[in-house]
């Protein structure tokens, strides 16, 4: 009975680590899996944006999750662990496959009675656009800017380790895109590339930045002075350029077509950043194959399995699994599954009780 | 039994709360300010659990007195005072449309709506559009929301279905980070919707005295010229708290963000608590959410309650205590407390179950009669004395005060990568960098310190809200004495940091070591 009164949580993310803390705040224990050797998903490589005071991009409250997980007693960790198979019958039956430091691996076995399915999503892959991507080393991804603003502060060229002197972003890399049938925002780019372009003006104010965008998400309660100050230092061009290539000094010309001259336009930079989509994560299919759960026709599960499925029940997911989801939305996501998980494990007992 | 939650709100979102909190066996009362008898009505309560609905309807609170656990809510009803004693309170207040008419200089009238009147009449009677133009105004002068967007596309999809209506959408940036938004805007440009979109430029709209709207503009893809003079003109609308939210504010004493939404966007509470311990901010009082948002949000709210009602949850920190003996009624510690705390009675006293335990009010106590746990004060001597070197000059002593929830956590993360510098820091472990007090600071430079650091959370990230601005204001007033007191103000520093910066947490510190090695050589 006390096993059976156990959530598995798959994925140690956002989503992942709010559901695990609140089902210990109602004293429900946990095991939370993730592939990962560390937990925090992505959101815990990226850098904080604060300029001259906090942004709001809630990326510090990942760390303080992932301590409070780390401390609570209601909650196992497993890290550098793989779902291979949940089956479920009279709850779920997973076995998960844990990798060990000398190499080897480790089998668990958990029965719980009740799964959150919270593994997150994949960043688009960048390559077959006409970026240059991979083909040339200036060419990154937000997510790689992320990890450099949090490793050194600032961005650097990979090619050469030198500052760039002019940086475009380019948003919108595999979101709101008929061609490829991604036809959803990915909700989080235009914040996050907003933020990063303020904090290297910020701490490199000669750095000159330009926006490609389609249209400027909103974000936060503030956003509306935000966006007027970021267009005061950043320049913002509405445009999806066509096409890049590697000058011989090693910079990367960006063409685009300009509304305003009618033609089309080129424009050196000294590194590019692509704002790469949010897309349905690689084992999000599978898993909901095994527990049941029908998927929708982009690959992300139903917004309405957060709160449970009828068909399948005891299956919640959370997060970006979901589809794209900020920081915030991720954290009250988790929130919502875990309350729903509770609910359902109460309505089980009281089943129990009654027969 | 125990004293029920108090959720205040009169749409689905409040309705929503009550049914997760009953079906957990919790008892619940809604003030409902508007919702009246004969109106909606009250659904009868949800029985799968133990739980109750008693609805207040037409009540409006008026005052409230007392802290988590405990909270004493007055509501006027019909001119008639009615009481309740509420362990927890949950706001969960619709908000209120203010429609941009005042934007785009129109006047409302049968030619001018607000979409949210354009919506209600268009459910009612959608024939009656047929063959009218109808233009949607949307984010022009002012940002938008996805809220908003989703209306008008699916005003303008709706429209398009009616005989020989047209709908066009004038709009600023398309706000479609929402679940199925780009879609449905793709669904509405294919039913024949046309989408102009205005970057650099703005439409010239101008109203003829009869009331007529005339709206000129080039569009800045093709290059032509457009005269429009639409049937119908839809204004777009801001969303906004309602005047009620801005009441509860002031009598529960909670934080408001730029908006007036009751909440500041503070990361720490994520996402429905409020600056007061037991008073929680759901859905549309918080945010602008959309629907399917509102409805997860309410979940939210049902989770922290029950988490706060769980008496295996109370917090582990040291609480702050006054003691009776010292105190001299200066209210100080009332002034300052960001949680609301400090109870005002007999005697003045911090209640334990709603303070966090930053401390602000420890170093701020004029009296020193406020201790955190069993300790005062806080940091004691020995904890900032830093043992005497023999070559100080190669190695001279720092102590580092850190914020626990920010630079500390940013300090184990460089420990962990193997960043941390080459230098023997004392670091001090603070609750809140408001917790450093200036008698703190002197003592560590009494106690042998060449240099002292107070490494904070950045500005409005504060768990505490004011505590990283308190730390800011007690370093450059001893900077300033420090220095006309020839001991050198830049020995003294403060910096900024996140949880997730071990990077700059390791530069500063050695940076800081530098400067105070050069100081120190220099002699």
């Amino acid at each position: 009975m006390a096993a059976k009164k156990q959530v598995l949580i798959i994925g140690g993310g956002v989503a992942g680590l709010s559901a695990a803390i609140g089902l210990s705040q109602l004293g429900i224990r946990s095991v939370l899996v993730d592939k990962q050797s560390r937990l925090g998903g992505y959101a815990a490589q990226y850098a904080c944006k604060a300029t001259s005071a906090c942004v709001k991009c809630g990326a510090c409250m990942v760390m303080e999750k992932i301590s409070r997980v780390a401390e609570d007693p209601n909650i196992d960790v497993l890290t550098g662990s793989r779902v291979d198979h949940i089956s479920s019958s009279e709850g779920f039956k997973a076995v998960i496959t844990q990798a060990a430091s000398d190499g080897r691996t480790r089998r668990h076995d958990h029965e719980t009675a009740a799964v959150i399915i919270a593994c997150g999503f994949k960043p688009f892959d960048p390559e077959d656009k006409p970026y240059g991507y991979k083909r040339f080393a200036n060419v990154v991804t937000n997510l790689d800017l992320e990890r450099m603003l949090r490793q050194e502060s600032i961005p650097l060229r990979p090619s050469d380790g030198v500052a760039p002197a002019r940086m475009a972003f380019i948003q919108c890399v595999g979101s709101r895109d008929a061609k490829l049938g991604h036809l959803w925002c990915s909700k989080v780019c235009c914040a996050s590339a907003l933020r990063m372009a303020r904090l290297i003006k910020k701490r490199r104010p000669a750095t000159e930045i330009t926006i490609f965008y389609i249209d400027v998400q909103t974000f936060g309660q503030e956003f509306q002075r935000c966006y007027d100050d970021v267009r005061k230092e950043v320049h913002m061009v509405r445009a999806i350029p066509g096409d890049v290539y590697r000058t011989p000094d090693d910079r990367l010309t960006v063409v685009y077509y300009d509304f305003h001259s009618e033609q089309s336009r080129e424009e050196p930079f000294d590194m590019l950043v692509l704002s790469i989509g949010i897309t349905p994560a690689e084992d999000a299919r599978d898993l909901a194959a095994q527990v049941n759960l029908p998927i929708g026709s982009a690959g992300f599960f139903p917004a309405a399995a957060n709160g449970g499925n009828p068909e399948t029940p005891g299956v919640f997911a959370a997060g970006t699994v979901c589809g794209p989801m900020s920081i915030a939305e991720s954290v009250a996501a988790g929130d919502r599954a875990a309350l729903a998980a509770a609910a359902y494990l109460q309505g089980k007992i009281r089943a129990e009780v009654h027969s | 039994m125990k004293a029920p939650t108090l959720i205040i709100g009169s749409g689905p979102c409040a309705r929503d709360v009550a049914r997760h909190l009953t079906s957990e066996g919790l008892q619940t009362v809604i003030a409902a300010a508007n919702w009246t008898d004969g109106d909606r009505g009250p659904r009868a309560p949800d029985t799968r659990g133990n739980g109750s609905i008693e609805v207040l309807a037409g009540a409006r609170l008026s005052g409230c007195s007392g802290f988590i656990g405990q909270f004493d809510a007055t509501f006027i009803r019909d001119g008639a005072t009615l009481q309740r004693r509420v362990a927890h309170i949950v706001i969960a207040e619709d908000n209120r449309r203010a429609p941009n008419f005042d934007l785009y200089r129109l006047r409302a009238g049968s030619v001018v709506q607000s979409l949210s009147a354009f919506r209600k009449e268009f459910a009612t009677r959608p024939e009656t559009f047929a063959n009218r133009r109808v233009v949607f105004l949307n984010g022009l002068r002012m940002e938008s929301e996805p809220v908003m967007a989703e209306e008008v596309f699916r005003s303008a999809l709706e429209l398009q279905a009616v005989s020989g209506a047209l709908a066009h959408v004038l709009t600023g940036n398309l706000k479609v980070a929402g679940n199925g938004l780009e879609a449905l805007y793709r669904d509405a440009k294919r039913a024949g919707t046309l989408f102009f979109k205005f970057t650099d430029t703005q439409p010239r709209i101008e109203q003829t005295e009869t009331g007529r709207v005339v709206i000129e503009f080039r569009d800045e893809v093709t290059g032509h010229d457009y005269r429009l003079s639409p049937d119908i003109t839809v204004v777009d609308e801001r969303i906004v708290p309602a005047a009620y939210v801005d009441h509860l504010a002031e009598i529960l004493r909670l934080h408001r963000g730029p908006a007036s939404f009751l909440q500041t966007e503070n990361v720490h509470r994520l996402p429905v608590f409020t600056n007061r311990r037991g008073v929680l901010a759901v859905g549309p009082a918080r945010a602008v959410l959309s629907p399917a948002n509102v409805e997860r949000e309410a979940a939210c709210g049902a989770l922290a309650v029950l988490g706060l009602a769980n008496p295996e949850n109370r917090p582990q920190m040291d609480a702050a205590t006054i003691d009776p003996g010292r105190c001299i009624r200066c209210l100080t510690c009332f002034r300052l407390c960001p949680y609301g705390a400090v109870n005002k009675g007999d005697r003045i006293t911090v209640v334990t179950d709603a303070c966090a335990g930053c401390g602000i009010c420890v170093a701020e106590c004029p009296r020193g009669a406020i201790q955190l746990g069993a300790k005062r004060p806080m940091i004691e001597k020995e904890d900032t004395a830093t043992s005497p070197s023999e070559t100080p000059a190669a190695d001279p002593r720092m102590v580092v005060f850190a914020c626990a929830r920010s630079a500390d956590k940013a300090r184990m993360l460089a420990e962990r990568d193997g960043q941390i510098p080459p230098v023997d820091l004392k670091v001090v472990t603070v609750p809140c960098a408001g917790a450093v007090s200036v008698q703190q600071i002197l003592a560590a430079f009494a106690g042998g310190a060449a240099g002292v650091m107070v490494l904070t959370c950045h500005i409005d990230n504060c768990h505490s809200e004011t505590g990283n601005r308190r730390a800011r204001q007690r370093v450059d007033y001893l900077v300033g004495h420090l220095d006309r007191m020839g001991f050198g103000g830049d020995r003294l520093e403060m910096a900024t940091l996140a949880a997730n910066m071990p990077t700059e947490y390791a530069d500063m510190t050695r940076r800081f070591l530098q400067k105070i090695q050069q100081r120190v050589n220099q002699r």
